[in-house]
């Protein structure tokens, strides 16, 4: 055995203990840091060729990392999103259909009891007056409430177009990673802070849309939707295009000319989906019910009131104008014959009954409780409440949801962590112990210094 | 299962966030004293309701024709009663005109007041409300007797539903009381000229028209009784509907104050308690050796 030798292992030790207490200080540092894997390196005994002792080295560091969690945690944190990225949505839906005082149903109300109140002296004019009036606060309230739906939406389309910019963003990030890891790994060693960032790209990514990440032998990652739609393969990511209510996909940059592919809404999942349910769902369908009250109520009365003669004894009047069934709500008014006339308005379909004959006023004022064709058989409240009521479980719904969702998300943020988390307690134990390591090495050395100076002195 | 300072912290921070999330929510209970105010507070409960208030609305409106009808058929009613009144008086006229001590100066004065009874007469018969004739039926903008003594008039059917299911019918046909099995005026008309002409042959027949015509005039008093019952009893059901509605309401809507306070109360002693665990458990650390 050579003094020499005994330097060398108290040299490799001194750095091999050096190395390691930097490694734990480094995992210490950053135990805030959101994200960061602890790496390990391992302390190996060395050897020369098969029986020389030569101390310690500091092996490679690798990050610790458990992508079973970190796979479920991004599937949990899609979904949460996904359902998360609605309750805006349904909240201001929530808010205009089903206001404070009431909405559309009182005043709908107030427009069939003018009719019954009507009957009550049909040969008057104040009351017919007063009903022109209620009338024009319910097509007033109608048209509200339409153009504050309407206008959720270019809001949406806004949101999704930033959204698929921030997923093409991510995207093009992990490509560029891949191709660096690629190069940087190829000659040994693990790119851990490159492997970091891709990781939490991945997990930002995941927020937006529900992804499959799979690792490939050469250290790519390739990243894909739900629907098997390739964002990532190699360094090519492809882009995404959101229009109105609609998602394209052009395909990876190497055909940058390819017609772009439509992709099915339904099956993005995260915040990107939610904001498409949003669209296509929660705010068409929405209108699409206000119209149909809408219709179904002016229709409703018109129908009847055509019957009936004024106190000027024309008939075949309406009482509201429509343009169609698309847009009631939006297109609804007073029609010529009875704005601003309220001799116009009839109350009985029997012109030898004029002018206090009340047949027809009360049938419209019987409207109330009864069941319309055009609602399929639904009275008038009960297609309102209806949209309320579908509004308001899916709100409570997404709401209950995005709560189990996001603890599902935190537990497997928890396993996760257990394995990537930086532990302090540890760290520092381990600091402790290196240090423990070092002194000893140090001290290794300078015994081998005292022995070669002994022998020195022996020449 | 290792334990990391995220994990602890973060921990930490979401229990925390529900446990306010919650007392938020219950703090909004207590000061609104509603439990349900959206419809995602509780769907069903919340779509019950709107359908209590929109029946609610349709009662506070029978109750405004109520009113319409009421005052209607009151003063028909009160104008009966008097045209009752003025018969009996044209009755005792008659009969003292048909007695034999009366001279024929004597009868050209009860002519005249009977005159003045059928005038009377006949402007009770155009009472109105509002503009409206009441005994003209549906045609309402006419008064129901004409000079002649004739009903010009119309029939009924202006029917107004004063509560549930319950129609009541506003229009009043005068013809049936005025010029029904005898022509009141005409009856006034012709004892008036018998009168003023002398002739007293025969006076019995008119003693027994006029008696028709009381009768004539008392059915009609006695049908618009009727009606004005049924406009009485319309609105005495309607509150006790309102009533129950109501109280239908408000146990679906409204917040159980003493639990949700007591839940509330509950709640604080529980954030309080994790605040304070949380303060212990994070303290103890390595780093404190180091």
């Amino acid at each position: 055995m050579s003094l020499f030798n005994l330097m060398n292992i108290g040299t490799n030790a001194l750095g091999a203990y050096r190395g390691a207490i930097e490694q734990s200080s480094h995992n210490a540092a950053n135990v805030g840091t959101p994200g960061y894997t602890r790496r390990r390196g391992n302390l190996q005994s060395l050897a020369l060729g098969r029986s020389v002792p030569a101390g310690v080295r500091f092996g490679d560091p690798r990050r610790i990392v458990d992508n079973i969690s970190a796979g479920s945690m991004r599937e949990a944190r899609s979904r949460a999103s996904s359902l998360e990225g609605r309750i805006p949505t349904l909240q201001t839906l929530e808010a205009i259909v089903a206001p404070e005082d009431g909405g559309l149903a009182p005043r709908i109300g107030n427009v069939l009891d003018g009719f019954g109140r009507l009957a009550a002296r049909a040969g008057g004019l104040e009351e017919r007056s007063s009903l022109l009036n209620e009338a024009q606060t319910l097509v007033n309230m109608f048209h509200t409430s339409h153009a504050q739906i309407l206008s959720m939406k270019a809001p949406l389309v806004r949101s999704a177009e930033s959204q698929v910019a921030a997923i093409n963003d991510i995207s093009e990030q992990i490509a560029d990673i891949n191709g660096q890891l690629t190069r940087a790994e190829s000659t040994g060693g693990e790119a851990s802070d490159l492997r970091d960032r891709r990781a939490n790209l991945l997990d930002e990514l995941s927020g937006f849309v529900n992804v499959r990440a799979l690792e490939h032998k050469n250290g790519s990652v390739s990243v894909s939707l739900e629907s098997g739609h390739t964002l990532v393969t190699g360094t090519n990511a492809s882009e995404l295009i959101a229009t109105d209510g609609n998602l394209y996909q052009r395909g990876i940059k190497s055909s940058p000319n390819s017609d772009p592919v439509k992709l099915d809404t339904e099956r993005v999942g995260g915040r990107l989906g939610a904001t498409f349910e949003a669209y296509n769902e929660d705010v068409t369908g929405a209108l699409e019910d206000l119209n149909e009250v809408a219709y179904a109520l002016a229709e409703s009365i018109n129908e009847i009131h055509r019957e009936g003669y004024g106190l000027d004894g024309e008939t075949g009047r309406n009482f509201f104008e429509i343009d169609g069934p698309l847009g009631a709500a939006n297109t609804i008014r007073l029609a010529d014959g009875v704005k601003g006339n309220p001799e116009g308005i009839a109350a009985t379909a029997d012109s030898n009954a004029l002018p206090g004959g009340s047949d027809l006023a009360n049938r419209i004022a019987e409207l109330r409780d009864k069941g319309l064709d055009l609602l399929d058989g639904a009275s008038v409240i009960e297609g309102l409440s209806g949209l309320q009521n579908l509004i308001g479980r899916e709100l409570a719904q997404a709401e209950d949801e995005a709560a189990s969702a996001s603890d599902q998300e935190a537990l497997f943020k928890n396993i996760r962590a257990a394995t990537e988390g930086v532990s302090l307690d540890e760290e520092i134990s381990d600091i402790l112990r290196y240090q423990r390591g070092f002194e000893a090495a140090g001290r290794l050395v300078q015994v081998a210094d005292e022995m070669m100076n002994t022998l020195l002195q022996m020449v | 299962m290792r334990i990391t300072e995220q994990h602890l912290f973060g921990h930490q921070t979401r229990r925390l966030g529900k446990m306010r999330a919650e007392q938020l929510k219950l703090q909004e209970q207590v000061s609104s004293g509603k439990r349900v105010s959206r419809p995602s507070d509780d769907p069903d409960a919340y779509a019950r309701i709107a359908r209590i208030d929109f029946k609610t609305q349709g009662i506070d409106s029978y109750t405004q024709r109520v009113e319409a009808v009421k005052t209607r058929m009151t003063v028909a009613e009160d104008a009966l009663f008097q045209m009752s009144n003025i018969l009996v008086r044209a009755r005792e006229l008659t009969v003292q005109g048909l007695n034999g001590s009366q001279n024929e100066g004597d009868r050209k004065l009860i002519a005249q007041e009977l005159q003045g009874i059928r005038e009377h007469f006949v402007q009770l018969g155009a009472s109105e409300v509002d503009d409206q004739y009441v005994f003209s039926g549906v045609k309402s903008n006419v008064a129901a007797i004409a000079e002649d003594g004739s009903y010009q008039g119309g029939p009924e059917g202006a029917l107004v539903e004063v509560g549930e299911g319950i129609k009541v019918d506003v229009a009043i046909n005068g013809g049936a009381i005025f010029d029904g099995e005898v022509n009141v005026i005409g009856v006034l008309d012709d004892i008036i000229a018998r009168f003023e002409g002398g002739d007293l042959e025969s006076g019995d027949d008119m003693l027994v028209s006029l008696q028709k015509a009381e009768d004539q005039v008392s059915r009609g008093h006695t049908r618009i009784g009727a009606r004005l019952n049924r406009v009485i009893l319309a609105e005495d059901l309607g509150e006790e509907i309102k009533l129950s509605l109501a109280e239908e309401r408000q146990s679906l809507a409204d917040a159980d104050l003493a639990d949700t306070i007591s839940r509330m109360l509950g709640l604080e002693q529980s954030l309080q308690a994790a605040v304070q665990v949380s303060q212990s458990s994070l303290q103890p650390s390595l780093l404190q050796i180091l």
